[in-house]
């Protein structure tokens, strides 16, 4: 197996993904995540907006995983998943992929269908219309997480899902900044 | 009633009430685990110190924020909501909006609240 490791660790760098996390979230590793990104973004003299954005895709992709990941609905505990980031020609991207029931898929994909038809200032609009009223049911934040993201993406979410059996799927979200 | 003073954390904003000064300052980055948690004691002690000031004090209220997630958005407009009703019901409040000079959102979401404020009009300071 150790002989894989360095065509691995190869592959990550050809896709110039210079950040590779999976396992469960706890909050602490999301923060932890964060601060290195941010701290590695200021080492890089990268300007002080794109490292906001940066900070605020992760933080939000990270916590969907966190809250929304774990094999039952409420149980936060086991929220497991993959965050990747990585620089390309001069934009950043974030990618998570976790597993999720598959009878969310359906909801999820409209709702970042909705989004990516939006425009900037239809997305402020829907952001302030939404923050005014109360959460979804199913929520554990405040419904606004994913309008988040697509308010600081730079281009439309770009996602997928991949069955893995009759009640789970993989779902992978793919934030530029 | 006493000050309100949280240490900040990597995750939720530097607390500091100060009852004499009637400053009310939030500041640093705010993502906290458990929103209720944190925020849940803030409200409360706004809301005791807004039935206790006199309306003529004037209250200054200073949100420096370099981070917020979109959860801790949702709950500072249900804050801000707290002081524009405080407002129309005759209080005298200022709400300060502190931003980076350098990232052009830090001050488009101070205007953002501004808009869906009535009866605030907040100041916009750049640092």
């Amino acid at each position: 197996m150790i002989d894989i490791i360095h065509e691995c660790i190869n592959d990550l760098k050809n896709e110039n993904i210079f950040l590779y996390y999976n396992g469960t979230f706890p909050y602490e590793i999301i923060s932890e995540i964060a601060e290195i990104i941010m701290n590695k973004t200021i080492m890089d003299d990268v300007n002080s907006m794109t490292r906001n954005r940066l900070f605020a895709v992760i933080v939000e992709q990270m916590q969907n995983m966190y809250f929304y990941s774990g094999k039952n609905h409420n149980d936060v505990s086991t929220g497991e998943g993959t965050i990747m980031v990585g620089a390309e020609s001069g934009q950043f991207f974030v990618i998570c992929a976790n597993k999720i029931a598959t009878q969310k898929i359906d909801p999820l994909r409209e709702k970042i269908e909705s989004l990516n038809a939006m425009s900037k200032d239809e997305l402020k609009a829907y952001y302030k219309q939404r923050r005014k009223q109360e959460p979804e049911i199913d929520s554990k934040g405040a419904s606004l997480g994913l309008i988040e993201i697509a308010r600081r993406s730079r281009k439309p979410l770009q996602f997928c899902f991949k069955e893995i059996d009759d009640e789970y799927s993989f779902f992978t979200l793919k934030t530029i900044v | 009633m006493n000050n309100l003073v949280i240490k900040e954390t990597k995750t939720t904003p530097e607390i500091n009430f100060d009852i004499s000064k009637h400053q009310l300052n939030i500041s640093g980055r705010s993502y906290p685990e458990n929103i209720s948690e944190f925020y849940g004691p803030i409200f409360l002690w706004i809301e005791e110190y807004l039935e206790k000031v006199n309306d003529d004090q004037p209250v200054s209220v200073n949100i420096d924020l370099s981070y917020f997630n979109s959860t801790s958005s949702k709950v500072l407009m249900d804050m801000f909501d707290l002081f524009d009703e405080s407002v129309d019901d005759g209080k005298t409040i200022t709400l300060n909006w502190i931003y980076d000079s350098d990232d052009p959102d830090s001050l488009e979401f101070g205007e953002e609240f501004q808009d869906n404020l009535e009866n605030i009009k907040m100041s916009f300071t750049s640092k």
